[in-house]
């Protein structure tokens, strides 16, 4: 058993630190537990035990938080109160776990237990002859803000974050009201319950005593051999405990542990929070991620076009500097150009007329016409035959020495009475300065 | 600040901040990509340009050698006015020389070019082929800037006879007209 701080201290906590601001040091791994009055969170301390941080009124925490009554952050457990957790015992005639939630929910509905939308989880306490001691934790829709916890907080009954003596029974108040709980052979809760009642009355002890009664009767619990009470009890309040016939133990604050199995009870509230959390958080990554891409574009085009715009200033200033030798050497090519029919041997008339005599045959065809008029030439003459004027005219058109005049289709040779043909071709002198490199 | 927000203020704040995020994408964003663009086209036309001026610059010595020549070899044109009168006489002892007859003989008005100034006449000759081959073939040649633009030969007889009619400019610097291109 645990030793965590008195009651004492968590009335100086009510009375010194209740009204300070929300925004008190709260570190990741606090438990946000029912105290006697008001919510209150603790935090694990490395000795052992939890050191109570902070009580938290109601009434102060919505005043503090603008009416909304929301959770302190970095809570990491919420221990439910029992007045919002109703727990159920059932025995179930099978021992299929896996047919276990069907049977349970067939029960909860039978006995309108379950509601629409409230959360419910189960677990198996025993088994005896052929049959299952089923606990169900059913949680109420009904939860108050400050249970409204948006983090990976973990949601379980405060009875099972109680490390309690075996076999039996555990009295504490919470949130102004009395709770019980029972427990088995190894210290687990069995069931705990909720009283109506503000003090150990006489009605309260009627009320113990006839669960206790039920607990033995529906074999629930095999043994009951103690009653222990958390926190501060007047002597008489004892006295009407002793009446029940069973052994008394006293802890003046109650004894959190962490239950070894996970039970989760997340409150429908909480549950639809977190779901639109992680819309929003959906939400806000696509318009970061738009963001990013939108500026990382952005930045890309301004980039990019600064850097073009300085390598076009560069390539402009380059230009510039070797534009009066680019114009120079331009105009002298102009120029050679122009000066072309005065410099390419190839344009001259002789040199075309050399080259034309060069394709004639040994004998049979003679030029009797060569005329040049700037760059139009044209040659005629007669052939001892058609075919003869024909080749001729091939040869010329093919003759590689003459291939910078663009030659036309020839007309027909004609036949001459005296077996001769008459033949002509014209072309067009083209391509300067293929000869002008050779000067 | 949203934070301070209600819901409904927060939406219109939203909303309000989108419609100008959009308005400012509209206005500003085509033009910032017809400026990247036009920038872009203006780099490849200079790159075109710097890339032929490269080239241009590397055959610089090329070019030079050709102009040189040329200055040293083109006729200057005060020079060849004064003396043209006695050239078409040369041409003509020459023609006389190979046994060549000129007849028809017509001085031309040539208009000035951006280049050169021609000066030429045009004529007939006849005689012999292969005198008529040496006459014209003496008279062009890359140093004399001489230039042919009409030549015609008819054979005539006897063979070989020719009759020939040509016209012959001669072309001079241009650059004593103070159009040096």
């Amino acid at each position: 058993m645990v030793s965590i701080e008195t009651g004492p201290e968590t009335m100086a906590a009510l009375a010194g630190k209740a009204h300070e601001p929300a925004k008190a040091a709260i570190r990741p791994g606090s438990w946000l537990v029912p105290g006697e009055q008001f919510w209150e969170v603790r935090e694990p301390k490395a000795a052992g035990g939890f050191s109570l941080l902070r009580a938290i009124d109601d009434a102060e925490d919505q005043n503090s938080r603008n009416g909304q009554g929301a959770p302190p952050p970095g809570i990491a457990l919420v221990a439910l109160p029992e007045k919002l957790v109703t727990c159920q015992l059932f025995w179930l005639e099978t021992t299929d776990e896996k047919a276990v939630p069907d049977l349970l929910r067939m029960q909860c509905e039978r006995r309108a237990l379950l509601r629409q939308g409230e959360v419910w989880t189960h677990r198996i306490l025993r088994c005896v002859e052929g049959r299952l001691l089923v606990q169900v934790l059913i949680l109420g829709n009904a939860v108050p803000p400050i249970l409204e916890v948006e983090g990976e907080a973990r949601f379980e009954a405060l009875a099972r974050c109680l490390d309690v003596p075996p076999h039996s029974a555990c009295l504490w108040r919470s949130l102004g009201t009395m709770a019980l709980a029972l427990t088995g052979e190894a210290g687990g809760v069995v069931y705990f319950q909720s009283l109506p009642h503000q003090a150990l009355t006489r009605e309260c002890r009627g009320d113990v005593q006839a669960i206790l009664w039920m607990a033995l009767a529906q074999n629930w619990v095999s043994a009951l051999e103690s009653v222990a009470l958390f926190g501060e009890w007047r002597p008489e309040d004892i006295c009407e405990l002793e009446t029940l016939g069973y052994s008394i133990i006293l802890k003046k604050s109650l004894p959190f542990a962490m239950p070894k199995e996970p039970m989760e009870l997340v409150p429908k509230s909480v549950r639809h929070l977190r779901l639109v959390r992680r819309r929003q958080q959906r939400i806000r990554l696509a318009a970061w991620v738009f963001a990013a891409v939108y500026i990382a574009f952005l930045a890309f085009q301004i980039v990019s076009a600064t850097l073009v715009s300085i390598s076009n200033r560069r390539l402009q200033a380059r230009l510039d500097k070797m534009l009066p030798t680019v114009t120079a050497l331009q105009n002298t090519a102009r120029r050679l150009d122009a000066l072309n029919p005065a410099l390419d041997t190839g344009t001259y008339p002789m040199e075309i007329l050399h080259r034309v005599m060069a394709s004639l045959p040994e004998s049979g065809v003679r030029l009797t016409r060569f005329e040049i008029v700037n760059d139009r030439v044209e040659v005629g003459g007669e052939a001892s035959s058609t075919r003869e004027a024909f080749d001729f005219l091939q040869a010329i058109q093919s003759t590689p020495t003459l291939n910078h005049i663009q030659w036309e289709d020839p007309p027909q040779p004609v036949p001459l009475p005296n077996d001769t043909a008459r033949f002509s071709i014209r072309g067009t002198i083209t391509g300067a300065y293929h000869h002008a490199e050779e000067l | 600040m949203l934070k301070n927000f209600s819901p409904r203020e927060r939406n219109l704040a939203l909303a309000l901040g989108t419609i100008v995020f959009l308005v400012l994408n509209l206005i500003f964003m085509p033009r910032l990509l017809a400026y990247t663009r036009e920038a872009r086209r203006k780099q490849a036309e200079l790159q075109a340009k710097a890339t032929a001026a490269k080239s241009w610059v590397e055959r610089e010595a090329y070019w030079n050698r050709r102009k040189e020549w040329i200055e040293k070899t083109e006729p200057a044109a005060k020079a060849a006015r004064e003396d043209s009168a006695r050239q078409f006489e040369e041409l003509q002892a020459l023609a006389r020389q190979y046994g060549l007859k000129i007849a028809d003989v017509q001085l031309l008005q040539l208009d000035a070019a951006e280049f050169y100034h021609p000066v030429g006449a045009r004529f007939a000759v006849s005689g012999p082929w292969p005198e008529l081959v040496k006459f014209v073939s003496g008279l062009q040649n890359p140093d004399r800037f001489n230039v042919i633009p009409r030549f015609s030969v008819k054979s005539d007889d006897p063979p070989p006879n020719v009759q020939c009619e040509l016209e012959i400019h001669h072309w001079l610097s241009a650059s004593v007209e103070g159009n040096t291109p």
